[in-house]
C-alpha cells in the first residue's frame, strides 16, 4: 500500500527541474568583491540564451528556401509560444516604425541641430538624391533631412546584417536560409524548450513541400538533445540491465518470487528518497534523482544478502537476525557518509545527500522487517548448495599483515605518482551533444552575427531606468574598446532605449521652432532645395520637444521590447543590464577597461571562467564533504566494531579500492568530474558492505560460504549494470559506469583477498 | 441575327488583337535577341533629373559600360564625379566625397529593381524583366519603344513606368517616371560596340 500511495505521490507531486546548471549552487561560495554575483549572472545569461533558437534551411533552390523561410516565420508568429521570429523580412512592424519615427529625436545619439550641420546634411541629401541610389531616400527627406531614422537603425543594429536574397537572410554562400526565433521562457525550462523545438519542427514539416533540409540550434536545442539522448540511452540500458540482473538473480536463487522481492527494497528506497527530498526542499532536481538512483543502487544488495542466507535448517528470521548487525553497520556508516553531503549550501549536493540517506535507510528497514514475511508467503527453494567454485573462493585469503599491506599501498602510491589525477572543469566536455551539432551552432552564430557567448558586462541598479542610466556611463569606455579594435561592436540596452534623463536632455537640446526655422531657411539658401521643403521637419522637432519620454511601458510589444528582453532583467529588487559583444579580440582588454571604473555595480564576467570556477567550487565542496564523511564513517566503525583488527581491515579494503579506482581511471585517461566523484560515493558504500561482511570473524564455514555466494551475486549484478553504463558513448553515463565498475571490482577482489578467516 | 453578328465581330476582334499582340511579342523578342548579341558596350550618357523638392533640374553626364551578362558601370563625371558599379549581386559605390561603399543588391530591393531593368534590357532577358515588370513593345525592329511597368504594388508606389527607346540594337534613351512626379531622362550614345 505504501508503495502504491507513495509511488503516486512521487509521480504526481514531483516537480523535477532538470538542468545541469541547476545542480550548481544558486550563489557563489566565495564572497564576491563586487555587488554582482557572477553565478547569479550566469543564471541570468543562461535564461536569456535558453529561449533563443537559430535555424537553417538547406537544399532545393534559393527561391524555395526563401519561400520556406517566409512561410515558417508566418506560421511561428501565429504561435503564442514565440516572442519573435526574424528572417530579415519585415523585422520592423508598423508599430515599430511608428515608435522609431515619433521618438527619433529622443532616441538618436549624435544629432546636431546647428546651422552648419544642417548645411552639411542638405549637401549630403542632395548627393544622395542625385545618385543612382536616390530612390532609396526620397520619401523621408522632407521630414528627416538629417537622416536620424537611419542613424537610429544603425545604432540598434549590432554589426552587419546577414546577406539577403529574395528579401530574407541567407548565408554568405547563399546555400542556407537563416532564421532566429525567441520563445517566452522562465529560467532554463527544458520542457518549454522541448515544446518549442517540436513546434518548429512540426511547422516546418507542414510547409516543406520540396524536401528541403532543416536544422535547429541554440542552447535550448542542446539541452533538449542532451536530455533525450541520456534519457533514451539510460532507458535502453536500464531495461537490458534489469533483465540481465533478474536472470542473474534467478540463476542464483532459482525462484521467480525472490527475483520479484529483490526489487521491493530498491523501489521503496526510491519512493521514500523522492518524498523526503521533496518534503525538505520543496522540489527535487532531475539530476539529483539521476545521481540518487546511482547512489542507492547498493539497496539491491540487501535482499541478496538475506536470500543467500535462507537455509532449511534455520528459521529465516534467525538467519536475518544473524546477518542484520553487519548489514546495519554497513547501512549506518554509508548513510552517515552521505549525510555529510547535506551540510552544504550547494543545493544539488544537499538534496543528493538527503535522497540517498532516506533511500538507504528505507531499503534496509524494508529488507529487515518486511522481506522475511514476504518471503514466507511462498514456498522458497533454499540455496543450500553453494557452487564449488564459490566455496573455494570463500576460503581463499592472504594474511592481512605489514608486508601485504605495504605492498598494496606502495603499488598504489607509485601508480598515483605515475598517473596523477586530472580534473575536468569544463561542463561542456561532458555534454553528449554531437560535434556536428556544435559546429552547426558556431556556423549559424557567425552567419547571423550573433553575440559572443563568453564575454559580458553586467550592470546592477534598483530600477529599470536606473540601470539604463548607469549603463549609459559606460558609453565612453565601450566606444573606446571599439576604437581600440578590442571588440568589433557591442550591444547595450541604452542604445535601444535611453534613460529618461538622457531623453529629457536631448529634448532640451532641441532648438525652438523659430530658431530651427531660421537655421533651416539659411541652410536651404546655401543648397539646391526649394524653400519650404522641410516644414515637416520643423514641425516634428517641435512636437518632439513636448513628448513624454519613451519608457518600458510604451514599448510593450515592439521590437525594442523584444530586444531589451535579452538585455534587461529583474531579479527580486535588483535590475541587471547585460552588455554583450561582437568580434572580441581581447577579453582581458575589456576587463581592463572596465576595471578602471572601479564600480562595484559594474562587472566584467567571463562566462566560461565563471562556470568553470563554479564547477571547481562544486568539486572542492564535494571533496571536502566526502572527506568529512570518511572521518564520520571511521569514527562510527571505531565505536561500533571495537575491534582494531577488523577496523583496520575494513578501512584498508575500502580506501585501497577507492584509490585503485581513481588510479585506474587516471590510467584510462579520464579527467575526473563531479560525476566520477559521486560515483565514488557508491563505490564507498559497496566497499563498506563487502568488507564488513567479509571481515566477520565469527562466521562458520557454512555461513561464510553463503555470504560469499551472496557477495558473488551482489558483485555480479552491480558489475553488470555499471559495466553496461561504462560501454555507453554518452560521457556522463560512461563516467558513472566506469567508476563504479572499476570500483566495485576492486571492492570485491580486495574484500575477498583480505577476508578474515572463518571458524572451521 | 444581331447577336450572332456581335459574336462574330467579337471573335474577329479577338483574333486581330491577338495577332497584333503576338506580332508585338515577336518583335519584342527579335529586338531583345539583337540586344542580347552585344556583349560589351561603351557609351556616353547625359541625364536630366527633375526632382520636386529641388529648385533646378540636374544635368549629369558621364560614361556607361556594360559587360555581359550582368556588369554595369556608371561613371558620372559632371557635375561631380561618382562611380556606381554593379556586378552580380555586388554593388560598389564611390561618391563625390570619395567615400566607398559595398552593398549587396538583394538587400536593397528598390535599387535592385532599377538595376534589373537595365540589365534585363541589355542582356535581352525577357524572363528576368518579367520578374519585376509588365513588358510592352511598340514600334518596329528599327525604331522601338519598350515600356516597363512594375508588377508589385509596393514598387508602383515608387516607379510609374520606365521607358526605353532604341534604334536597332542600340538603346538610346531611358526615361524613368516616378510615382511622385519626379523623372529622369537619360540619353545614351554608344562610342564603341563589341561583339
Amino acid at each position: 500500500m505504501f508503495i502504491i500511495v507513495g509511488g503516486w505521490l512521487a509521480i504526481t507531486k514531483t516537480t523535477i527541474s532538470s538542468d545541469m546548471q541547476q545542480f550548481l549552487p544558486a550563489k557563489s561560495k566565495s564572497a564576491p568583491i563586487s555587488n554582482i554575483d557572477p553565478l547569479k549572472v550566469l543564471n541570468i545569461i543562461n535564461q536569456a540564451n535558453s529561449g533563443l533558437f537559430l535555424f537553417a534551411i538547406e537544399g532545393g533552390t534559393d527561391k524555395q528556401r526563401a519561400t520556406a523561410s517566409i512561410q515558417l516565420r508566418k506560421k511561428l508568429l501565429k504561435d503564442e509560444n514565440f516572442v519573435f521570429v526574424n528572417n530579415g523580412k519585415g523585422t520592423l512592424a508598423n508599430k515599430d516604425r511608428n515608435i522609431l519615427n515619433q521618438y527619433r529625436y529622443l532616441l538618436t545619439e549624435n544629432a546636431d541641430y546647428s546651422e552648419n550641420s544642417l548645411v552639411k546634411a542638405l549637401q549630403v541629401r542632395y548627393q544622395e538624391l542625385t545618385s543612382p541610389l536616390g530612390a532609396l531616400f526620397k520619401s523621408t527627406i522632407n521630414s528627416d533631412p538629417t537622416a536620424e531614422v537611419r542613424a537610429i537603425l544603425k545604432q540598434w543594429q549590432l554589426g552587419k546584417e546577414p546577406t539577403k536574397l529574395h528579401s530574407v537572410w541567407f548565408s554568405n554562400n547563399k546555400d542556407t536560409a537563416l532564421l532566429v526565433a525567441g520563445i517566452k521562457i522562465n529560467g532554463a525550462d527544458i520542457n518549454a524548450q522541448q515544446r518549442a523545438v517540436d513546434i518548429i519542427k512540426d511547422n516546418f514539416a507542414a510547409i516543406n513541400k520540396n524536401g528541403l533540409k532543416f536544422a535547429i540550434s541554440g542552447t535550448g536545442v542542446f539541452a533538449v538533445q542532451a536530455r533525450t539522448k541520456i534519457k533514451s540511452e539510460s532507458q535502453r540500458i536500464s531495461v537490458i540491465a534489469s533483465i540481465a540482473v533478474m536472470l542473474l538473480m534467478f540463476l542464483a536463487f532459482r525462484s521467480v518470487w525472490l527475483v520479484f522481492l529483490a526489487a521491493i527494497p530498491l523501489l521503496c528506497a526510491i519512493i521514500s528518497g523522492v518524498i523526503v527530498t521533496q518534503f525538505i526542499f520543496g522540489s527535487i532536481q532531475g539530476i539529483t534523482l539521476a545521481f540518487g538512483l546511482t547512489l542507492i543502487g547498493v539497496a539491491l544488495d540487501y535482499p541478496v544478502h538475506i536470500f543467500s542466507h535462507i537455509v532449511k535448517s534455520e528459521n529465516i528470521k534467525t538467519s536475518i537476525n544473524n546477518i542484520w548487525p553487519t548489514m546495519r553497520l554497513g547501512v549506518i556508516t554509508t548513510s552517515l557518509g552521505f549525510l555529510a553531503l547535506t551540510q552544504t549550501n550547494f543545493n544539488g549536493l544537499a538534496q543528493l545527500g538527503v535522497f540517498a540517506v532516506a533511500g538507504l535507510l528505507t531499503a534496509a528497514a524494508v529488507s529487515r522487517y518486511v522481506l522475511a514475511d514476504l518471503i514466507l508467503l511462498r514456498p522458497v527453494r533454499t540455496a543450500e548448495v553453494v557452487p564449488a567454485w564459490v566455496r573455494r573462493v570463500s576460503q581463499f585469503s592472504i594474511p592481512f599483515n605489514v608486508i601485504n599491506v605495504s605492498l598494496f599501498t606502495s603499488v598504489a602510491g607509485v601508480l598515483i605518482f605515475m598517473f596523477p589525477v586530472s580534473w575536468e572543469s569544463d561542463l561542456a566536455k561532458l555534454s553528449p551533444i554531437a560535434t556536428e551539432q556544435l559546429s552547426l551552432d558556431t556556423r549559424l552564430r557567425r552567419q547571423l552575427n550573433a553575440d559572443d557567448l563568453v564575454n559580458v558586462v553586467i550592470v546592477r541598479a534598483s530600477s529599470s531606468n536606473a540601470v539604463l542610466k548607469k549603463t549609459e556611463q559606460l558609453a565612453a569606455s565601450l566606444d573606446k574598446l571599439v576604437d581600440d579594435k578590442t571588440i568589433a561592436g557591442y550591444r547595450a540596452p541604452y542604445r535601444l532605449l535611453p534613460s529618461i534623463e538622457t531623453q529629457k536632455l536631448r529634448q532640451q537640446n532641441l532648438p525652438n521652432r523659430d530658431i530651427l526655422q531660421q537655421r533651416v531657411n539659411k541652410a536651404i539658401q546655401k543648397s539646391q532645395f526649394k524653400p519650404g521643403s522641410f516644414s515637416a521637419y520643423i514641425k516634428d522637432v517641435e512636437i518632439s520637444k513636448k513628448l513624454a519620454p519613451l519608457d518600458k511601458e510604451k514599448i510593450q510589444g515592439t521590437i525594442l521590447d523584444r530586444q531589451l528582453a535579452s538585455m534587461l532583467f529583474q531579479q527580486q529588487d535588483d535590475w541587471f543590464a547585460v552588455i554583450r559583444f561582437l568580434g572580441v579580440r581581447d577579453s582581458a582588454g575589456i576587463e581592463q577597461q572596465l576595471n578602471v571604473l572601479a564600480d562595484s555595480d559594474i562587472a566584467y564576467i567571463n562566462i566560461k571562467k565563471v562556470s568553470q570556477s563554479a564547477v571547481n567550487d562544486f568539486r572542492d565542496e564535494a571533496l571536502k564533504l566526502i572527506a568529512i564523511g570518511l572521518v564520520v564513517i571511521f569514527i562510527t566503525l571505531l565505536v561500533s566494531l571495537r575491534n582494531s583488527q577488523r577496523l583496520l581491515r575494513v578501512c584498508f579494503i575500502v580506501s585501497m579500492a577507492l584509490v585503485f579506482d581513481i588510479v585506474w581511471l587516471n590510467i584510462l585517461g579520464q579527467a575526473l568530474s563531479l560525476f566520477h566523484l559521486i560515483s565514488l560515493l557508491l563505490v564507498l558504500g559497496l566497499g563498506l558492505d563487502y568488507s564488513l561482511f567479509y571481515t566477520r570473524s565469527t562466521d562458520t564455514k557454512a555461513v561464510r560460504e553463503r555470504t560469499a555466494y551472496g557477495m558473488v551475486v551482489c558483485f555480479g549484478s552491480t558489475a553488470l549494470v555499471f559495466g553496461m553504463l561504462a560501454a555507453s558513448s554518452i560521457p556522463v553515463l560512461n563516467a558513472i559506469g566506469l567508476t563504479v565498475f572499476i570500483g566495485v571490482s576492486f571492492n570485491y577482489i580486495l574484500a575477498t583477498v583480505f577476508s578474515a578467516k572463518s571458524i572451521t | 441575327m444581331k447577336n450572332k453578328l456581335k459574336i462574330i465581330l467579337c471573335i474577329m476582334l479577338t483574333l486581330v488583337f491577338s495577332t497584333i499582340s503576338h506580332a508585338e511579342n515577336l518583335e519584342l523578342k527579335l529586338v531583345l535577341k539583337d540586344l542580347a548579341k552585344i556583349n560589351h558596350i561603351n557609351a556616353e550618357f547625359e541625364e536630366i533629373k527633375s526632382i520636386n523638392i529641388l529648385e533646378n533640374k540636374i544635368k549629369l553626364s558621364g560614361l556607361l559600360e556594360y559587360r555581359a551578362p550582368d556588369s554595369i558601370t556608371k561613371k558620372t563625371l559632371q557635375p561631380t564625379s561618382e562611380l556606381f558599379v554593379v556586378k552580380g549581386n555586388d554593388l560598389h559605390i564611390k561618391n563625390a566625397a570619395g567615400e566607398e561603399t559595398d552593398l549587396l543588391l538583394t538587400n536593397y530591393p528598390v535599387v535592385e529593381m532599377f538595376v534589373e531593368a537595365y540589365r534585363g534590357l541589355l542582356a535581352g532577358n525577357l524572363k528576368k524583366l518579367r520578374n519585376y515588370y509588365e513588358v510592352q513593345f511598340t514600334g518596329n525592329i528599327k525604331h522601338w519603344t519598350i515600356t516597363l511597368t512594375p508588377i508589385e504594388e509596393e514598387a508602383l508606389e515608387l516607379i510609374s513606368i520606365i521607358t526605353a527607346e532604341g534604334i536597332g540594337e542600340n538603346i538610346h534613351k531611358v526615361i524613368i517616371n516616378e510615382a511622385n512626379g519626379d523623372s529622369s531622362i537619360m540619353q545614351i550614345k554608344n562610342t564603341q560596340d563589341g561583339g
